[in-house]
């Protein structure tokens, strides 16, 4: 599904996504809508589960509008951090399998 | 509630840990094997790690890091608890409260001590020797366990979960983890079903549930599901809000009781149910967008091992996008993450060696008291008014019986009503004071450190022993305990006990032991410190007393009397001032801090088998039990613990002795008779003995004597209203307190008479111009 065609826009992850990141996430999020985006998560040292909640919320909605959103690149601790709380690929894929 | 109020309440709870991890390793000290010793120490160091990294405090989560680990191979055999590793223990134990103590008051922790302990910590855990160059007491096998730490050691990146890269990690834990051990694990493990609901507080209030499932990783093998069905598109939801919820199967050693422990601070802040035995699979297809995703410990400490794997395991069978659609069980199934059931992983095949799962029972979970926790202020706030109620009642009861006669109609349902009152009240105010009523224990345990401590700076060898420890008190006295008892352990230690060498001359033990315990004595509490040391040296201390003016040559002073003279102020037997008991604070303070408790201090010594400091204090500061009696138109309230019998003198009974002295007959035997009034100074003139009425009393130091006051008005008890922060000190007098009929009536300190009776509460001013 998304158009195949349009370039993703890509969203970079500051390297902390805790509690303060969240808002400001979720407002560039909304700007991206109608975009295809790849979420480039290669700096995140730090992470929480409300980022990743904000991420989950982007791609249904994505997903709803017909777009792609993908992960990029993530660091290990983001990965980990998806990982503990039960994200696998198949809900929030990565770029290599979307 | 707000972060500083959760904050404050993960110190309370560390303090509890922290007594929780003496006791433990104490008990291993003294060669307690039990798994579940190691295991509470264990758990104790973990809960404060866990909650200090809710709060970012990284020293403390970076040292309780590398303590656990240690823990954790001594837990699982790898470390053998000898006496080098249980000193490193018990030192790491002194530098995890002083680095909570830090992280609460705001101090500094000497960075060079926690390093070097951490250092010891860590090399104990590989199996090397330990720095300084004693030998690492490890059994052979561990050596081996933990051979690959070294390589593995550097890379611990700082992850989500803010710690601090510490030198080697989980690769103890990976050992026992997934790999090899998995099937044991599986096999013996209990399995539980977590679900979990956070609410936006949760977070707000910093915690995340990333955190909390990473310590919960470290109990055993969990797969999480994440439930995303509540969660709204990105247009409707409140970033700040929560709407993900999990559910969590973990296989584990522990129980239950260490799962909650996990969410113990975010407890107020997310449902929480806990349920042995694995979820349905019929709930987990009502979860259907969630996969299980394995977790295992490695890929929290050393990440590196694992990066061969590809970001998600499921790049074979991609999933068409919609995973919020319900109805997909099936392509879970077929996607390579693992089933649920914990399946081994060939990956980790290194280690040979089988721990002994059979070493570490499953505990079966015993159901604790519930518990909550109250600001000590309502509590206070609580005592004060039933210490109102009860005056308030002893003003009904009088004004009932004044008037008894006019209502004498219904005088006996008004008295039957009266009475009922009378022990509602009692019991309420027995209820209110077991609330406050604490063990001694947190004070003892702070005491095996000051011996610990003070042992060490003065090279000696010395065990504490402590006894009765769960006797129980009111926490106003136990907070005042500590000071006094610092000082009189750190007076045994230094000056008590023998150096080894002397004490091996001396056919001694060149262990010293100290002994601190606590009994329940007639109403009061009393707390002995016994050392097996020298004993007071009467000659210096009656020499320096002489150097110092406090006595002449010709003072004849009994033995008791000589080892009372260290209470003096300012006398210090020590030949120069030590860093440890010469502090300016000498045994006289440690009497008044007792004293001003409403307790007392005694001592009893014998010369090269060791000295007893006894203290004898009320088991709370706010009520007692006491005989109202009239001495010169005053009313005085007498302690009834004190007092042994009451007696109306006769005639015969009396007996004069000396110029002014007098006997009273007692059965068989002569009991000196004391005039309260004229003690006090009420009178100038001793009263007739045969017009009043003789109590007979007891006083801590042993020995009776028969008070003489004019009349018992009747037994009651009475509101303790200190005269000391509402007035000044009174000597022989303890208190005040309200009476039925508003009249303030003085409490009697019955061992300061007694002892004023003997010329004895004089006794070192006196003996000065004896």
């Amino acid at each position: 599904m998304g158009d195949e065609n349009e370039a993703p826009s890509i969203l970079k992850l500051p390297d902390n996504l805790d509690l303060n990141a969240v808002s400001a996430m979720h407002a560039q999020l909304v700007e991206l809508k109608g975009h295809n985006v790849e979420v480039d998560a290669a700096d995140v040292r730090k992470s929480g589960a409300q980022c990743v909640q904000v991420l989950l919320a982007a791609k249904k909605t994505w997903d709803a509008d017909g777009k792609s959103l993908v992960i990029g690149t993530m660091s290990e601790a983001f990965e980990n951090t998806l990982k503990l709380l039960g994200i696998s690929g198949e809900v929030l894929p990565s770029k290599e399998t979307a | 509630m707000d972060m500083n109020e959760i904050k404050e309440i993960f110190f309370q709870e560390c303090e509890e840990q922290l007594t929780e991890l003496e006791t433990g390793l104490l008990a291993m000290n003294d060669g307690d094997d039990d798994p579940e010793t190691v295991n509470a120490v264990f758990r104790a160091v973990h809960s404060i790690k866990g909650g200090a990294g809710a709060f970012g405090l990284d020293d403390l989560v970076a040292f309780a890091h590398v303590f656990e680990t240690t823990l954790d191979c001594v837990r699982s055999n790898k470390l053998d608890p000898d006496e080098t590793v249980m000193k490193v223990m018990l030192k790491s134990a002194d530098v995890l409260a002083d680095l909570t103590a830090a992280a609460r008051d705001g101090g500094t922790v000497d960075p060079a001590r926690s390093s070097t302990l951490a250092k010891d910590l860590e090399a104990l855990a590989n199996g090397q020797p330990l720095p300084d160059g004693d030998a690492a007491p490890v059994a052979e096998a561990p050596v081996e366990a933990a051979a690959p730490a070294p390589e593995e050691a550097a890379p611990a990146s700082s992850d989500d979960s803010g710690f601090q890269p510490v030198p080697f990690s989980f690769d103890d834990m990976d050992e026992v983890a997934p790999a090899e051990d998995a099937p044991a694990d599986a096999a013996d493990g209990n399995v539980y079903t977590i679900e979990f609901k956070p609410n936006a507080g949760l977070y707000a209030k910093g915690n995340d549930t990333a955190l909390l499932f990473r310590d919960l990783a470290q109990l055993g093998q969990m797969e999480v599901r994440c439930n995303s069905e509540a969660l709204p598109e990105l247009d409707g939801m409140d970033p700040e809000d929560s709407y993900l919820t999990w559910s969590v199967t973990l296989t584990t050693e522990s129980d239950e009781d260490a799962i909650r422990q996990v969410f113990e601070f975010a407890e107020w802040d997310c449902k929480l149910e806990v349920s042995a035995g694995r979820a349905d699979a019929d709930d987990a297809g009502d979860e259907a967008p969630m996969v299980p995703v394995p977790f295992d410990l490695s890929m929290l400490g050393a990440p590196e091992e694992k990066v061969e794997t590809p970001p998600t395991p499921v790049a074979e069978a991609p999933v068409p996008p919609a995973p919020v659609a319900p109805t997909a069980p099936a392509p879970q199934a077929a996607a390579p993450t693992p089933a649920p059931s914990p399946a081994p992983e060939p990956a980790k095949a290194a280690s040979p060696i089988v721990k002994e799962p059979a070493k570490k029972p499953k505990v079966a979970a015993v159901a604790p008291a519930q518990q909550i926790r109250v600001d000590l202020e309502r509590v206070d706030r609580l005592i004060n008014l039933v210490g109102e109620l009860v005056i308030n009642q002893a003003m009904l009861a009088q004004s009932v019986g004044e008037s008894e006669e006019t209502v004498s109609g219904q005088g006996n349902n008004i008295n039957l009503g009266l009475d009922e009152l009378n022990q509602l009240t009692r019991e309420i105010q027995d209820s209110v004071m077991a609330i406050r009523a604490q063990p001694v224990k947190p004070v003892f345990q702070r005491m095996s450190r000051i011996v610990r401590e003070i042992a060490d700076m003065v090279g000696k060898n010395v065990r504490l022993v402590t006894e009765g420890e769960n006797t129980e008190v009111d926490k106003t006295v136990i907070d005042k305990l500590a000071e006094p008892l610092t000082h009189m352990i750190r007076n045994s230690v230094d000056h008590g006990l023998e150096s080894a060498e002397d004490r091996k001359a001396a056919g001694k033990d060149p262990q010293g032991m100290v002994k601190l315990s606590a009994k329940h004595r007639s109403g009061r509490i009393v707390i002995e410190i016994e050392d097996d040391g020298a004993g007071i040296n009467r000659e210096r201390v009656k020499q320096k007393a002489m150097d110092n003016g406090l006595i002449t040559a010709e003072s004849n002073l009994s033995d008791e009397e000589i080892d009372n003279l260290i209470f003096h102020p300012g006398f210090s037997t020590a030949e120069k001032l030590s860093d440890i008991s010469g502090r300016g604070v000498g045994m006289d303070v440690v009497k008044k801090s007792i004293q001003s408790l409403g307790g007392r201090i005694s001592i009893q010594s014998n010369p090269g088998k060791g000295s007893i400091f006894s203290m004898s204090l009320p088991l709370t500061l706010a009520v007692l039990d006491g005989m109202v009696v009239s001495v010169a138109d005053q009313t005085l309230v007498v302690p009834l613990t004190a007092i042994v019998e009451t007696l109306q003198p006769e005639k015969s009974d009396i007996h004069g002795f000396g110029a002014k002295q007098r006997l009273i007959a007692i059965r068989e035997t002569f009991c000196p008779l004391v005039d309260v009034g004229e003690i006090l100074n009420f009178r100038d003139e001793p009263a007739d003995p045969i017009e009043g009425v003789a109590l007979l009393v007891e006083s801590e130091g042993g020995g009776q004597r028969a008070l003489m006051v004019d009349a018992i008005q009747g037994q009651r008890q009475v509101v303790i209203k200190s005269l000391e922060s509402n007035y000044s000190n009174v000597p022989g007098i303890a208190a005040a307190t309200i009476l039925g009929d508003g009249r303030v009536a003085l409490i009697l300190d019955v061992d300061m008479i007694v002892s004023a009776s003997k010329g004895q509460s004089l006794a070192i001013e006196e003996l000065k111009s004896a």
